[in-house]
């Protein structure tokens, strides 16, 4: 009974990873127009600059994390004039294919460069592996702990940014229709260099929390991750933001209880076989798509 | 990776089928990449009946291919009427989700694959009557009405509605024959290199030919033609330290052609010129008749 519980944690941690990597991507989507196959790639090469800075600071915990927002954030800044012209022509299949480009490149330098290939681990005081809770068999530890919490933390921060401030209201605006938007006053090109702030921002937030969570990273984990966001957009529907956060958590929980009952890695194709089943069923996504 | 003239022609006829097979749904409006799942179903289901069970290489390549085009069929009836973004993803968990199905099978042979795939000596004579008759095949689609059509789907798809163009029915057809393209060259593959494993079908193989299409042309066959050879080569003749990155470059060039050119290097344009020039030219030599002279109306 308590391994049902710490499994759902488990779940439910996994899942709010997945929802963070959701939270940016839609937002990218529905205010800069482009599908950023490579958003979860600049994600996990955050975690290997903050793995870098662990060991050149010789463990500091807080300056890791530092490195890992602002390099996330860097990146976005940096990939933004990339999309710059596609955001222009609003041409969402092409973006979708140059972001395949860029999410190679990526793989390529994490998987040959960055620590000759070899996964990297992140030691026990950073992952908080370290168990807090013990209730009976079942064991939660501080990252699942932190990671949860921090990312209810971080979506109420945004949905507040979405729905109370003016800045959100714009955002919102160009989400629904960005020619009209344009027409009210509102800064389309300012505004959706600003989702790729916001993107960045949160990105190198969840791959603080990836860190704490996984405790390890590798070259193609980006691809990984990259799929599965993509399957639970797909299964929530193209830029529905709450949809994809619930589909997220309940990706993370199937995919925690596949991995413990089911042999072999059909845990990765649970998620694909989902996405498979909506869309004979209901193709546009079980909350409807947006885009 | 040291090859024979005859085994990198062999390859190329593989990678021009394929992506030809990446080609023609895009021309129909969908990214579609299934071809590598029924690429796989072609190689493993050849491989399994020529090694295993003894048969001929023609019977073993009709089946597979035959086991493709069904599989890709029976794919198309739920996917045809899906829109592109749901295509793309819908086809690339198609191919993770056969990857970790034939992992998982084991007189398939498992994460180590199947070896010792019996040799087709006629292979490389084969493999280009293929491509020429695809080629042909291909030509004659577009320049018919069914090409007309795939014009103007790619324009305006409620155009292409109004005017009578069963818009589904159109894309069934493209992915079942992009289909029997990759099961062809799953066969093929699966005998010009007598092993094949799991990790073979998968985005490499896809990243490889989305970047071949899109430098070469999204809007004319021959950009595949010419370019296959010149890009593939690159993993081939460059020096090891190089080629290894490869997937690097290719993403690189996918960016650079997008955002300069996105219409790729051999467009209508092109294909124009380099035929005006050659007619002019075929007429300076003698071997084409000269233009005749406009009759002069009398007044």
């Amino acid at each position: 009974m308590e391994l049902l519980f710490a499994q759902i944690i488990n779940g439910l941690a996994l899942g709010s990873i997945y929802g963070l990597l959701i939270l940016g991507f839609t937002l990218l989507l529905l205010v800069a127009g482009i599908f950023h196959f490579a958003y979860p790639h600049m994600v996990v090469f955050a975690i290997y600059i903050a793995w870098l800075t662990l060991n050149a600071t010789a463990g500091n915990v807080a300056l890791a994390s530092l490195a890992a927002i602002g390099g996330s954030l860097g990146m976005a800044i940096a990939i933004e004039p990339i999309f710059r012209p596609l955001t222009k022509r609003a041409a969402l299949i092409v973006s979708m294919v140059v972001s395949l480009g860029i999410s190679v490149v990526f793989t390529d330098i994490m998987s040959r460069v960055l620590h000759r290939g070899v996964p990297i681990g992140f030691p026990l005081y950073f992952t908080g592996k370290a168990p807090i809770i013990t209730v009976g068999l079942a064991v939660i530890s501080r990252g699942q702990l932190l990671t949860v919490v921090g990312s209810i933390i971080t979506v109420v921060i945004f949905l507040y940014l979405l729905y109370r401030t003016s800045t959100g209201r714009s955002l919102r605006a160009i989400a629904q229709n960005s020619f009209v938007a344009q027409l009210v006053g509102i800064p389309v090109v300012r505004t959706s260099r600003l989702s790729y702030l916001i993107a960045g921002l949160v990105g190198g937030l969840t791959a603080v929390f990836i860190a704490m969570f996984l405790g390890c990273s590798y070259g193609t984990l980006g691809d990984m991750l990259a799929l599965k966001v993509i399957c639970v957009a797909l299964f929530a529907g193209m830029g529905n933001l709450v949809g994809g956060l619930i589909c997220a958590l309940i990706l993370g929980v199937v995919e925690t209880f596949v991995i413990g009952y089911l042999p072999g890695d059909w845990s990765n194709a649970i998620a694909f076989a989902m996405v498979m089943v909506v869309i004979l069923w209901k193709p546009d996504g079980l909350f409807g798509s947006r885009v | 990776m040291e090859l024979t003239a005859s085994s990198f022609l062999v390859f190329v006829a593989i990678y021009i089928l394929l992506s030809w097979a990446y080609y023609l749904p895009y021309r129909s409006g969908q990214i579609y990449v299934a071809f590598v799942v029924t690429m796989l179903m072609g190689a493993y289901s050849s491989a399994y009946l020529a090694r295993d069970m003894g048969w001929p290489f023609p019977l073993a390549f009709l089946t597979g291919v035959g086991i493709g085009a069904l599989s890709s069929y029976v794919m198309g009836l739920a996917l045809a009427r899906l829109r592109i973004l749901q295509v793309n993803v819908a086809t690339l968990a198609l191919i993770f989700i056969a990857q970790t199905v034939v992992r998982n099978i084991d007189f398939l042979g498992g994460t180590v694959g199947m070896f010792h795939i019996p040799r087709v000596t006629y292979l490389l004579a084969f493999a280009w009557v293929v491509v020429v008759i695809t080629g042909v095949f291909i030509y004659r689609l577009e320049h018919s009405r069914l090409g007309r059509a795939l014009e103007v789907i790619n324009i305006n798809e409620g155009l292409a509605s109004s005017l009578g163009i069963d818009i589904r029915k159109l894309r069934l057809f493209i992915q079942t024959c992009s289909g029997i393209l990759g099961a062809i060259a799953g066969v093929i593959y699966s005998f010009a290199i007598n092993a094949i494993q799991p990790t073979t079908f998968g985005f490499g193989l896809l990243l490889s030919i989305i970047c071949f299409v899109f430098i070469g042309g999204t809007t004319s066959l021959w950009g595949v033609v010419v370019f296959v050879p010149i890009l593939w080569s690159i993993g081939i003749f460059l020096p090891p330290a190089i080629a290894a990155w490869k997937y690097c470059i290719y993403g690189i060039m996918l960016v650079a052609i997008l955002t300069l050119r996105p219409q790729g290097a051999i467009d209508r344009p092109v294909l124009r010129v380099l035929s005006l020039q050659s007619r002019a030219w075929l007429r300076r030599l003698g071997v084409v008749r000269t233009i005749k002279e406009p009759r002069k109306l009398d007044k």
